[in-house]
């Protein structure tokens, strides 16, 4: 192809040398048309990654480039000099990381970071001149008080905020090319939305490209002109990102494809009757075989929705409040007290799945950690089948604990590394009293990681042994074994792939017509929440705007914090006749 | 205003430590067996008068009322009379105290500056020639008896080159500042080792880790160079928990160097400790362990006051 901006050939990376050496990034080929965003797509170890860090030559230690050429303009990249290679970095090609809580220096103040950079690329500038520069960059990505914020330190930032310097600090020299390397995936749905504006808009400016390293389709639907799929190394496909997402040549890309919940997925489904499920038609549990398999489906809707209310509710909150103190004695702050929660009331029904929603810090965690006995709420009472836990003495609430559990965002630290998954499932058992012996722990396990699709063979394996996804699978058998009432879901997918997240979700809803379980699921996105929830409840500040059925998420009337939820989902954009089917859909499918 | 408060409540904090510690000395020294008045007088007095003798330096008291007595000496009566010597406890001790902090302070500032660049050196040719040489030296050298690394540079550079002097503070004509240095090198060396070696293993060790740091990864993508990403980055990253090994490593060599003292003949408070616990002379032992639990204590104070203020998070 002519006129390419970036052009990488063949490029291969091993991990290690020798016999024993890993390829993980495999001929891989590919072009950024100067001007255009090229998005690559993949799981987690696709390569992704290490394929934008070949371009800038900051691979880590032990990868090695084994053929293959990258050029930008023509000039070939690979064989440069060291000292050339950091002449091109930032002039000419900028990047952006995924974490940008810790992408900056802790130790220094913003402007003297951005001044760096500044005095880097235009040596003769002065000392006046870089900081106008830094402050005219704050502003154009979007920062109004650019005074406060060249005089913050990182941590005075929020995420977002921290986002938005890097992007001023990577584009500051005008590079042709810009490199984002999963540049939302650490930010909340609304935050998200604005910096792939902004990354956009200011790539539009310096008049460059823009390399959009990403694991969502989301991302790649609202931002990508054309878009590559990688799998294990390899680039399955690329196209125009409008033929990539709804003609798909490739069977792996239209399986991620499936797997993307999207707003009014559910309804849809259950306009055509089908079971709701996400990914692969009918799904299975085990997660082996992700395509293929029947399982016994949930219809989509959610039949149980009008026999439910015979029972009365699992769990009541009623004017619940959770202050927490910061600083004081000895600390030599100031004592200052927050609230986490305000007078929140709400009830969650038996067989219920009860979503809650909300930015980053709006109490959700620990609303959920209130109803589940791991805080104590300062007023209010919580009712879980007929008992006050907020109330209940600890002998009482350690006795009702096996009926209210856990899962957590983080599956990887929620386990603990040295110990075999079998016993971390089997010692609650043991603990609360639910199996008499050590053998009868571990038959119970058994069956726990039967119900969530593992065979029991995994009982001895140590977590670092199993990938994401299976990890999570421990998680949520270790709080099954104990045969709780309520499991409450804390963002358990957003650290996962979404194939991953799919798998999780149909076993969720699978789990619960099995056991009659209710759920509290936490999540922020919305898409997921709606697939999953019956009704859900918007958190902001701590305080419980609404709550309303799924069905009614898109309707009139919402909440303005709900609707800026709901706007920040980037819908699966499809040109085909149907138009957005997005929101569309979900409109549809009010009642 | 926030961290003036905050200073003075850390500095109060010292003041029960200090009760604690000088209790358990005071204790330890009484429940041990043996009885100085005994060995002292009991040959050439009369039991009557050796009675008197202890009752005259208020051993006869019960013991809460002799720990009060002594805490009171501590501000008013110099720390006490010693019973061998018959003088005031800091009248002894403070003119020695003064060299073992000297050579303390030696120790310190051989310590500061060899650790850091040994560990720099090492951090940043990571996995290279350099690294390996310079680990095979630390691993080596923590394994070394103080004494012998003692007599060792005593053998190389006092008697085979003949450059130092072998032991001392001064020379017998005495000497001004130059002559001081000159005596400070190789017990400052001998004391500083051990601590040299823990001090550059940090700084290699936080060096690698820094290196891998996202914001590293950030500076270097904008083509910032590698010896600057060190200088100025890194560098300023691991300098609070330099800050805190070096504070450690200074109540190690406080108490340390009373051991080079012996080996150096060097006029510190170690050798009048060692025979105060010889003659079981508690109030020397007293004061002599409550100054070096004070110095102690202060160098803690000032540590963490310095890491603090080098933190942003803890600022303001």
């Amino acid at each position: 192809m002519t006129g390419a901006l970036l052009s990488v050939r063949e490029l291969s990376v091993e991990f290690g040398r020798g016999p024993a050496a890993e390829r993980v990034v495999d001929e891989v080929t590919f072009d950024v048309r100067p001007g255009e965003t090229f998005a690559i797509v993949g799981e987690s170890g696709a390569g992704k990654s290490l394929t934008a860090s070949a371009i800038l030559g900051l691979l880590p230690d032990d990868a090695v480039v084994t053929s293959g050429s990258i050029s930008l303009h023509g000039e070939e990249v690979l064989t440069a000099t060291r000292s050339s290679v950091t002449r091109f970095r930032g002039s000419k090609i900028g990047m952006v990381f995924q974490n940008p809580l810790a992408s900056l220096d802790p130790s220094f103040r913003i402007g003297n970071q951005l001044k760096e950079i500044i005095g880097l690329h235009r040596p003769a500038a002065t000392k006046r001149e870089r900081h106008e520069i830094a402050e005219t960059w704050l502003r154009n990505v979007g920062i109004d008080d650019a005074a406060r914020v060249l005089s913050a330190y990182p941590h005075e930032l929020s995420g977002g905020m921290r986002q938005r310097v890097m992007i001023a600090l990577a584009s500051l020299s005008g590079p042709a090319l810009l490199i984002a390397d999963e540049p939302t995936t650490a930010l909340d749905a609304v935050v998200q939305k604005q910096i792939l504006d902004l990354l956009r808009s200011v790539s539009e400016e310096t008049g460059g490209s823009l390399l959009l390293i990403t694991h969502d389709f989301g991302v790649v639907s609202y931002a990508a002109d054309r878009v590559a799929v990688m799998k294990d190394g390899r680039i399955v496909e690329q196209d125009r990102r409008d033929r990539v997402l709804t003609a798909p040549a490739d069977a792996y890309t239209r399986s991620l494809i499936r797997a993307v919940p999207e707003i009014g997925a559910r309804f849809r489904l259950a306009e055509r009757g089908l079971p709701r499920r996400l990914g692969p038609a009918g799904g299975d549990r085990s997660p082996a075989s992700a395509d293929g398999g029947d399982g016994t489906a949930v219809t989509a809707a959610g039949p149980r929705d009008d026999d439910r209310d015979a029972r009365p509710p699992l769990v009541t909150l009623r004017n619940v409040s959770k202050e927490f103190v910061v600083g004081g004695l000895g600390t030599g702050q100031r004592k200052r007290r927050f609230r986490a929660v305000g007078d929140v009331s709400l009830h969650i029904e038996r067989g219920e799945v009860f979503g809650l929603i909300g930015e980053s810090g709006s109490g959700k965690s620990t609303l959920s950690r209130l109803i589940g006995g791991l805080l104590r709420a300062d007023a209010g009472e919580i009712v879980f089948d007929g008992r006050d836990i907020a109330r209940l003495p600890k002998a009482e609430l350690r006795r009702l604990r096996p009926r209210f559990q856990f899962v957590f965002q983080d599956a990887t630290s929620s386990l603990n590394p040295r110990v075999p998954v079998g016993e971390q499932i089997s010692r609650p058992l043991l603990r609360f009293g639910k199996a008499a012996s050590r053998a009868a722990g571990r038959a119970r396990a058994a069956e726990a990681l039967d119900l969530v699709g593992l065979p029991s063979s995994y009982l001895h394996r140590y977590p670092h042994e199993l990938s994401g996804g299976q990890r999570q699978r421990i998680g949520i058998a270790r709080a099954l074994a104990l045969e709780p009432d309520l499991l409450i879901l804390d963002e358990p997918t957003s650290a996962l792939d979404v194939s991953t997240q799919a798998n999780i979700l149909n076993l969720l809803l699978d789990l619960r017509e099995e056991l009659d379980l209710t759920y509290l699921f936490i999540g922020h996105n919305l898409a997921v929440v709606e697939f999953l929830c019956d009704r859900v409840g918007v958190l902001e500040q701590g305080v419980l705007l609404e709550t309303f059925r799924a069905g009614e998420l898109s309707a009139a009337g919402r909440h303005p914090v709900t609707r800026a939820l709901l706007d920040a989902v980037l819908p699966m954009r499809f040109t085909d006749e149907s138009g957005t089917r997005g929101h569309a859909a979900a409109g549809k499918a009010d009642p | 205003m926030g961290t003036v408060k905050h200073i003075l409540w850390r500095s109060l904090n010292i003041v029960p430590v200090l009760l604690v510690v000088s209790a358990l000395t005071f204790l330890v020294g009484r429940l041990t067996p043996g009885d100085p008045i005994e060995a002292q007088f009991a040959r050439d007095h009369t039991p009557e008068q050796v009675e008197a003798i202890r009752a005259s330096y208020g051993l006869t008291l019960p013991l809460w009322q002799q720990y009060v007595k002594w805490v009171k000496d501590l501000f008013t009566a110099g720390g006490g009379m010693s019973i061998v010597q018959n003088q005031p406890v800091f009248d002894i001790l403070l003119p020695n105290f003064a060299n073992t902090l000297i050579l303390t302070a030696a120790g310190v500032v051989i310590c500061a500056v060899l650790g850091v660049v040994i560990g720099v050196v090492a951090g940043t040719n990571h996995r290279g020639f350099l690294d390996r040489f310079a680990m095979l030296f630390v691993q080596t050298g923590s394994n070394l008896s103080v004494y012998w690394f003692g007599l060792i540079l005593i053998w190389i550079f006092s008697l085979r080159l003949g450059w130092l002097p072998a032991s001392g503070m001064e020379s017998r004509n005495g000497g001004g500042f130059g002559d001081l240095l000159a005596h400070l090198v190789l017990p400052g060396l001998s004391a500083a080792l051990i601590s040299t070696l823990v001090l550059a293993r940090f700084t290699r060790l936080g060096i690698i880790q820094e290196s891998q740091s996202d914001y590293v990864r950030t500076f270097a993508s904008q083509g910032v160079p590698r010896r600057r990403l060190v200088a100025k980055h890194i560098g300023r990253n691991i300098l609070p928990a330099v800050v805190n090994i070096i504070g450690l490593e200074i109540g190690t060599l406080i108490t340390g160097v009373i051991f080079v003292e012996s080996v150096f003949n060097w006029p510190g408070i170690g050798t009048q400790l060692v025979n105060a616990v010889n003659g079981k002379d508690y109030p020397l032992i007293q004061g002599g362990v409550i100054l070096v639990a004070l110095c102690y204590l202060l160098v803690n104070l000032l540590t963490d006051i310095t890491v603090d203020a080098l933190n942003p998070r803890l600022r303001r």
